[in-house]
């Protein structure tokens, strides 16, 4: 546990801590663009990009920004990279672009990214940092694609524009709207409780286990 | 008629919690109790409409030679004027500060603030309108969080599953939430 | 630990960061903006020349006080401005105004672009630019044929009606969608109330044109 390596960093953001399903950070964007596989990706696209930038950024520059005002410091620099995006997407993806509309802006006051900054990037390393970040981004990503996939297949019958069940298929179109979002990530929330309070339980009872196999070669 | 259209919108049929997902972090945060809940919607109605003034002043004075700095003079606006209601209150009304007292730096980090600034940006209100907005968009998070609490209260003390139990459970009242305000929409188009 | 920074410190370090943010943001924006402005002005060209058949280029003219006021920068329109476009074909004959409109459909605002002929007084194009209709049900406004087809030879005088029951009679009647009943009557009421007091704008404007041609 003392030692940290890239190879945990990386991986934790993706399954054991992560960002939607776990720290149940980053709701709105989780939510609010999620109708479709597509929009999820992008929008975790996006979101990777920002908080990877942002990560180096703080992490290079550590020892330099002052710490009374570290929060506007990396407000400024979450603030900057997200309006980089935003001109971009408008420029080269207008499609996307007119997809995510202001959640794109809304990046800046993700959770998450202001949160890997403080938590994170502040105090370690830019090598672990961009390993934390990009597995953070990436469990972001994919939560974010899992929901927007699940959404779609159900509210739409299609899975990034494919349609998958034929003609007589009638779709689920709450699943598209806005009480679709809550529903879906609230059914994600059971099944990872679920599997964390199985894992507890498998816990306990190998720690219970374990004085009667060990107890003689303590000795 | 349009100022109606606006604010009614803003308020119920586009709430800002329950349709656009904006200000989750208190809904889901604070609604345990009613009063609270009461409260910490007032504070947002409050800051929300300041940054609308805040807001159109930016966009029709100082944003239109230098657009690109658009969000970062959003971001640090809302973080000041969250600042200023807080020595503001402080001043002149300590009963109301010690009221709302820790709900007020939380308000900084409630999306719904820099949502309402952007969507009153595209949709390019003017300085009436944008104040009605943020009136509607305050008294539908309000709304939100009042309801929220009310029905989280009488939750926690029934019997349900440990597996539902916190955050899944929220999501799910939120998802009926949500459609019954759906039954809000067409209000205006028949 | 090192000591306290000193205030001059921090208002140095804040400003110099403010300052390389508004550089790298101001060349960000140098790089993007024309892009960014040709994909708004190819969004425009496409959907007036979707809702005007055989147009060609357009002029945009500001309509406000009885009167059309040439717009010559269009990036400068303001959303409370009313704006027409004057479509015209290879010959430089007008084929008609495209005209936006916005109001209130079942769920949020619906904005949309109809093509007017002022010589026939008839609606001859229409697209929806954006709405958040229900999918499934109220987006059908952007796909239903029958819907859609209603608006290429579409009267617009007495006013434009909404038919419910079966197919229309009368060429001032669009054909409802089943299932999005109050979308439809939403476009219907808001191509009414933005035609309206355009239309004898639009026929000055036709005649000083020179009227149909044959």
């Amino acid at each position: 546990m003392s030692e940290k390596n890239l190879q945990s960093e990386f991986l934790k953001g993706i399954w054991q801590e992560n960002p939607v399903f776990v720290a149940v950070l980053g709701l709105c964007p989780s939510l609010a663009v999620t109708n479709s596989c597509i929009n999820g990706l992008a929008m975790g696209a996006a979101t990777f990009f920002v908080l990877v930038c942002s990560s180096i950024l703080v992490s290079a520059l550590k020892s330099v920004i002052p710490k009374p005002v570290r929060i506007s410091m990396y407000v400024l620099i979450i603030a900057t990279f997200v309006t980089i995006v935003d001109f971009s997407l408008a420029a080269w993806l207008p499609d996307i672009h007119k997809a995510l509309g202001a959640f794109i802006a809304l990046i800046v006051v993700n959770c998450l990214i202001l949160g890997r900054q403080e938590a994170f990037a502040s105090k370690n390393p830019v090598g672990l940092s961009i390993a934390d970040a990009m597995g953070m981004a990436l469990g972001f990503t994919l939560a974010l694609t899992l929901i927007g996939g699940i959404r779609e297949i159900l509210g739409n019958g299609s899975l990034l524009g494919f349609s998958l069940f034929g003609p007589h298929f009638e779709p689920w179109v709450i699943m598209v709207l806005p009480p679709g979002g809550f529903f879906t990530l609230g059914g994600l929330l059971m099944v990872f409780q679920y599997w964390k309070d199985r894992k507890q339980a498998r816990l306990r009872a190998e720690q219970n286990r374990e004085p009667l196999v060990k107890g003689p070669m303590v000795v | 008629m349009e100022l109606l259209w606006i604010f009614v919108s803003a308020c119920v049929i586009n709430n800002f919690t329950l349709a656009y997902f904006l200000g989750l972090c208190p809904f889901f945060g604070v609604s345990g109790r009613l009063d609270t809940a009461l409260k910490m919607g007032v504070a947002n109605t409050f800051v929300l409409t300041i940054t609308s003034v805040c807001a159109y002043l930016l966009n029709t004075y100082f944003l239109v030679y230098v657009p690109y700095l658009r969000l970062i003079s959003y971001i640090f606006v809302i973080a000041s004027t969250v600042q200023l209601t807080e020595m503001l209150i402080k001043k002149m009304s300590p009963v109301l500060f010690k009221a709302l007292g820790i709900f007020l730096p939380l308000i900084t980090t409630n999306c719904a603030i820099l949502g309402l600034a952007l969507f009153q940006t595209n949709r390019e209100y003017n300085f009436v309108e944008g104040v009605v907005f943020a009136l509607g968009a305050g008294a539908g998070l309000t709304l939100a969080l009042v309801i929220m609490a009310g029905i989280r209260r009488d939750t926690e003390l029934s019997n349900v599953q440990d597996l539902v139990r916190g955050a899944a459970m929220n999501f799910f009242i939120a998802g009926i939430l949500s459609m019954a305000f759906m039954g809000f929409a067409g209000l205006f188009s028949s | 630990m090192s000591a306290q920074p000193t205030s001059a410190r921090l208002i140095i370090s804040v400003t110099l960061a403010g300052l390389l943010a508004g550089l790298l943001l101001a060349a960000t924006y140098r790089v993007t903006q024309p892009l960014i402005e040709a994909n708004q002005q190819k969004a425009t060209e496409t959907a007036i020349f979707q809702v005007l058949p055989g147009t060609d280029h357009f002029e945009s003219f500001w309509a406000h006080d009885g009167i059309l006021e040439p717009i010559e920068n269009p990036l400068s329109i303001r959303a409370d401005q009313q704006v027409v476009y004057l479509g015209r074909d290879g010959q430089n004959q007008m084929t008609g105004f495209a005209i936006p409109a916005a109001g209130p459909g079942f769920q949020d605002t619906i904005k949309v672009l109809y093509g007017f002929d002022p010589n026939k007084r008839e609606i001859i194009g229409f697209q929806v630019l954006d709405s958040r209709e229900t999918p499934g049900l109220g987006d059908k406004i952007l796909k239903d044929p029958a819907f859609l087809g209603s608006f290429k030879h579409l009267a617009v005088e007495p006013v434009i009606l909404l038919q419910t029951k079966g197919p229309p009679q009368h060429n001032n009647e669009v054909d409802a969608i089943s299932g999005a009943t109050i979308s439809s009557r939403a476009i219907v009421n808001l191509l009414n109330k933005n035609l309206n007091p355009l239309l004898d704008l639009l026929s000055q404007k036709a005649q000083a044109e020179g009227g149909p041609h044959e």
